[in-house]
């Protein structure tokens, strides 16, 4: 498992998700309050309308309306470009979109705009490395330990990049330079313990990782970690006994059933290995160490055509490493994440979204699957399987889905849009018009609702009724040239058939 | 008869003086004192800050009797200058064994200087004239070295079709369609053109990616791959088959190539050691055919289903099964492997329960030979280190371009215990000293009975490094000629020896280790059994012959049906 440099960064993204004053604070704050904050300076109105935006922006990115937020922060910014929490809540939501370049140029203008303090570096550093923009990385993460030595987050995420660039040397020296800074910080800890482990330094690793243990019994990855060193020592038994009790606890870790099958492997208890390699394979469809595995296994035992389906996704997902290397490391880098945090949500929606923008159904929808299933309250996690569903022509599963949505958030006109598209693609053209009178109910004015009822209508063979709707929604939009085509060409069927 | 009876005589003295006290090998660098002057270059002269990238692949060198006169003779092989140069130019040397522990540089009366920039080397007899000759793999065409009776050398590559021109590296010859002469195969590395030294490519380090403002040798992922090819030896020329033999696949970046029966059915097949790109295992099919068989026996990528920088590779039977494992060399922040052989076309990698996966973790491995250097009867492995990057130290402060080379005991044991044990403080420190070494072969050049090792380092002196006491303990070292329509070098031979409880099995093999030709004689260590009971030779081309009793701590000559069968 290479997670130290993964992890490394992903607590650098982490730490801007987090840090900035708005983010966890469930109720808004006064505008004076939140003016003084940013800036320490006296209010104005500027700085008013800023704050404004600002808790707009907020209060979108609480209700999973990230497109919202974004314009509202930028909103913010755009009236006073030295508020922080509006910038540090537009970089949340960039990581979250998986917009790194949008970071690095968000960091860069509030670096040029004055804002040269070790925590603007810090960020900027991290949104350098996921970038792979190593060189770039390292100097803006030497400039935040140079105003902030006692910085062990940027010297964490300065670990990471050495790791990235290759240079093991010196990341296992910043690690080790982090955990005597503070010997509580379990990520660096577990990095550490990774790193060791990575280049066979394994007794070195035990302490490490023993103590992120004691700080946290909890730490899947540490446990896992544990669990791997264990097997490559060919301590089967023990790796068994970490392994199993973790599984016990979170049965959704790929990697720790994973390396519970080569335990079991090692002691020659294949069968018992199969289920395990089988259970990895599920959780994770791309999973192509266990894919692998599970297929030499099958052809060991006699299983030929489990074993050719498996070798099939094996091949199939190391063609895509091969063919397109930077999408294989952008699902690699998520994937890292999740061999120590298995039930990280941002990881899985990451995938989702990588996965979704290829096409890939079934992976896709498992991993989305994943986040909604922890957190229904995920509307874009929610959405984007909709959409997923959508794409495939899975119109009534889509429809499912979206039917979970406005249950959960009715006043989302978007999301009836949907609901009601997906409802004629399924040919449910009844459920179709309630859904579409329940919307706009909502939301009378809103001319795509409009324009999709007018489909309906004509789809329904109710031209009269298609022809009020197209009007309305042309009077909404009157620019609107799809809609006044539409309504064109119904007028000229109307004239035909007549 | 007449041929091991000769042979037993004036082995019985050697055997007399041979048995020494029971002390443990070492290795002696005795190069300057054998005369094997040969220093490599790749070709780049100080001042020059241009890299080119076949500088740090090369070469190889090789252990084979040239002159047939019984002794191991050395063969380097050399780079060339690249740019324009006053110096004259570089070539490969052939240093003849005098029988007496030195060797003489014949380079010049011999012919076998080649001139293009070295990368590999193969020996063989492929027109079955008695005498060994040489494939060398080059930057550009590769050349064919007719042996003409031990006293010369004519270039042939072309007159006989096997002047390929992209870069070759590994090569072996071998008898795929058993029909008794031998055929080459030839690894091809990448589509690498000198312009490309001035082009921005992604650097070869570690694990790492990115823009890096350290200038170093590229990664082989920013080049394409070049096809390896199949010559089948026609009498009066080599054939291209690669295509119609089943083995064209334009997706590898070819280094190492080991030739074996692995499956042991009667026919050789071909592993190749791929950079970066899966390791094909093509197993024949009996018919002029092959079939990939690397992804379902385990050996295409690491046991985890990852590609492998893939370099060197050797066959030999480590746990005594009968069964001919694997040993597989890859770069740093990876481990090398040992697959073993589980029969039914499975492999599995135990590299790091064996103990031979976390020593390798911080090297950038090459050639690799089995040997067993104290003759206990159980395979020991040699790994010839150093860095790719001779600027490692930049990229990485824990890399370092110089390496130490390796050697492992095996201390014996089924599939389930096999261990290793590093032991370069106890063998010499000839072993541990610090060098960017490639190519390794291994033979017994003094014919004492215990292997020794020649080394090909980059850019520096060819080291010979002596096996003194390995001999301590019986031995027996089988030369095989094949004949009655077999290829005379027997390369697909399978030996069975057996002494008291002790059984061993090996194979003559074509290829392994890198770009490398270790001696074609098999050498068993029989511990402290002074007689071998019996020794069963089972031929490329169908049949065997029986031999024994046989007494220890001789070499002898067994020719195709001149046994009991």
């Amino acid at each position: 498992m290479r997670t130290a440099a993964a992890t490394a960064l992903y607590v650098g993204l982490i730490f801007l998700l987090t840090s900035s004053s708005g983010c966890d604070d469930p109720q808004p704050q006064p505008s004076g309050l939140a003016e003084a904050q940013s800036i320490g300076r006296p209010s104005s109105p500027g700085k008013s309308q800023a704050s404004s935006w600002y808790r707009r922006a907020l209060t979108a990115s609480k209700a999973g309306r990230n497109a919202d937020a974004i314009t509202a922060a930028r909103q913010a910014l755009h009236i006073d470009p030295a508020h922080r929490p509006a910038r540090d809540l537009l970089v949340r939501l960039y990581v979250v979109q998986g917009r790194p370049a949008d970071v690095v140029t968000l960091l860069e203008t509030s670096l040029a705009a004055g804002a040269v303090d070790g925590e603007t570096y810090q960020r900027l550093g991290t949104a350098y490395a996921v970038q792979g923009r190593v060189a770039e990385a390292e100097t803006a993460l030497l400039r935040a330990i140079e105003k902030a030595p006692q910085d062990v987050q940027a010297r964490n995420n300065l670990a990471a990049v050495y790791a990235q660039s290759g240079n093991v040397g010196k990341s296992i020296e910043t690690l080790e330079q982090v955990v005597t800074l503070d010997p509580t910080y379990t990520l660096a800890l577990y990095n550490l313990g990774s790193a060791y482990a990575e280049n066979g330094r394994y007794d070195e690793a035990r302490g490490p990782l023993r103590r992120v243990l004691d700080l946290d019994p909890s730490h899947a990855g540490a446990r896992c970690q544990l669990g791997m060193l264990f097997n490559n020592l060919g301590e089967y038994g023990k790796a068994e006994t970490i392994l199993q009790a973790l599984l016990v606890v979170s049965d959704v870790f790929a990697a720790a059933h994973f390396e519970l099958a080569k335990a079991l492997l090692g002691d020659k208890r294949e069968r018992e290995a199969i289920e395990h390699l089988k259970r990895a394979t599920e959780i994770d469809p791309t999973y192509t160490d266990a894919l692998y595995r599970l297929g030499q296994e099958l052809s060991r035992v006699g299983d030929t055509e489990g074993a050719r389906q498996a070798l099939e996704r094996f091949q199939r997902w190391r063609r895509v490493a091969t063919d397109d290397p930077d999408l294989w490391h952008r699902v690699a880098y998520h994937r890292q994440i999740l061999t120590s945090q298995p039930e990280d949500e941002g990881a899985h929606f990451a995938l989702g979204r990588i996965y979704a923008g290829q096409g890939w159904t079934e992976v896709a929808a498992g991993e989305l699957l994943l986040v909604v299933t922890e957190n229904p309250r995920h509307m874009a996690a929610w959405r984007l399987l909709a959409s997923v569903y959508a794409r495939d022509g899975r119109a009534d599963e889509a429809a499912t889905v979206l039917e979970q949505i406005v249950a959960a958030w009715p006043q989302e006109a978007g999301v009836w849009n949907s609901l009601c598209i997906s409802y004629m693609a399924a040919n449910r053209l009844d459920e179709a018009l309630n859904a579409f009178e329940r919307a706009l109910k909502l939301s009378p004015s809103d001319a795509p609702l409009l324009f999709n009822l007018g489909n309906l209508h004509q789809q329904r063979g109710e031209f009269g009724e298609a022809l009020i709707a197209y009007r309305k929604a042309l009077d909404q939009e009157p620019g609107n040239a799809r809609i006044r085509s539409a309504v064109a060409r119904l007028q000229a069927t109307a004239t035909t058939t007549e | 008869m007449s041929t091991i009876g000769a042979r037993i005589i004036v082995a019985g003295f050697l055997a007399a003086t041979s048995v020494q006290a029971n002390t443990e090998p070492r290795f002696a660098d005795v190069t300057v004192a054998a005369g094997l002057d040969f220093k490599h270059t790749h070709g780049r002269e100080s001042q020059d800050p241009t890299r080119y990238y076949i500088e740090t692949m090369c070469g190889g060198v090789a252990f084979f009797d040239f002159d047939a006169d019984g002794f191991q003779d050395a063969y380097g092989v050399n780079g060339q200058y690249i740019v324009p140069t006053t110096r004259s130019p570089a070539s490969n040397r052939l240093f003849h064994n005098r029988g007496n522990g030195t060797f003489a540089d014949v380079t010049a009366e011999t012919h076998a200087g080649d001139q293009g920039y070295g990368m590999g080397v193969a020996a063989g007899d492929f027109d079955g004239d008695g005498f060994s000759d040489l494939y060398l793999t080059n930057y550009g065409a590769n050349a064919l070295l007719q042996n003409e009776e031990g006293r010369r050398f004519g270039q042939v590559a072309t007159s006989f079709g096997v002047a390929d021109s992209l870069w070759g590296v590994g090569a072996a010859f071998f008898d795929f369609d058993n029909d008794g002469d031998l055929d080459i195969y030839l690894a091809n590395y990448v589509d690498y053109h000198l312009d490309d030294a001035h082009r921005v490519l992604r650097s070869y380090v570690a694990q790492g990616e990115g823009d890096l403002s350290i200038s170093g040798y590229p990664h082989p992922d920013n080049f394409s791959a070049a096809a390896d090819v199949l010559y089948r030896n026609e009498g009066d020329r080599f054939l291209d088959v690669t295509r119609q033999a089943g083995v064209y696949d334009p997706t590898g970046k070819g280094m190492g190539v080991a030739i074996a029966d692995y499956d042991d059915d009667g026919d050789v097949d071909v592993f190749v050691a791929n950079d970066r790109t899966e390791n094909f295992l093509f197993q024949n099919a009996g018919d002029g055919t092959f079939v990939n068989a690397g992804l379902l026996s385990g050996t295409a990528y690491d046991r985890d289903g990852r590609l492998q920088s893939g370099m060197g590779a050797d066959f030999a039977d480590v746990n005594a099964d009968g069964r001919l494992d694997l040993f597989l060399t890859v770069f740093q922040a990876e481990t090398n492997a040992l697959y073993i052989n589980e029969g039914e076309g499975y492999f599995s990698d135990v590299a790091f329960t064996a103990g031979l996966a976390v020593p390798s973790l911080s090297k950038v491995s090459w050639g690799a030979v089995f040997l067993d250097y104290d003759n206990d009867g159980w395979r020991d492995l040699f790994v010839a280190n150093g860095h790719v990057l001779d600027n490692a130290e930049l990229f990485d402060s824990s890399s370092q371009f110089r390496q130490p080379d390796q050697l492992f005991r095996n201390l014996g044991g089924d599939s389930g215990r096999l261990r290793f044990a590093l032991i370069n403080d106890e063998a010499g420190e000839a072993i541990s000293q610090l060098r960017a070494s490639r190519g390794v072969a291994a033979g017994d050049y003094d014919n004492d009975g215990d292997t020794d090792l020649l080394l090909l380092v980059l850019n520096e002196r060819a080291r010979l490094l002596r096996n003194d006491g390995g001999n301590s303990r019986h031995w027996l070292t089988v030369r095989a000629i094949g004949g009655q329509g077999g290829n005379r070098d027997a390369i697909g031979a399978r030996v069975r020896v057996m002494a008291g409880d002790l059984t061993q099995v090996d194979q003559v093999l074509g290829g392994g280790s890198y770009l490398s030709q270790s001696d074609l004689r098999l050498s068993f260590g029989l511990g402290e059994h002074a007689v071998v009971d019996s020794i069963e030779i089972r031929w490329p081309s169908g049949g065997y012959d029986l031999l024994g009793p046989v007494a220890a701590d001789q070499i002898i000559t067994v020719t195709q049906g001149s046994g009991q069968h």
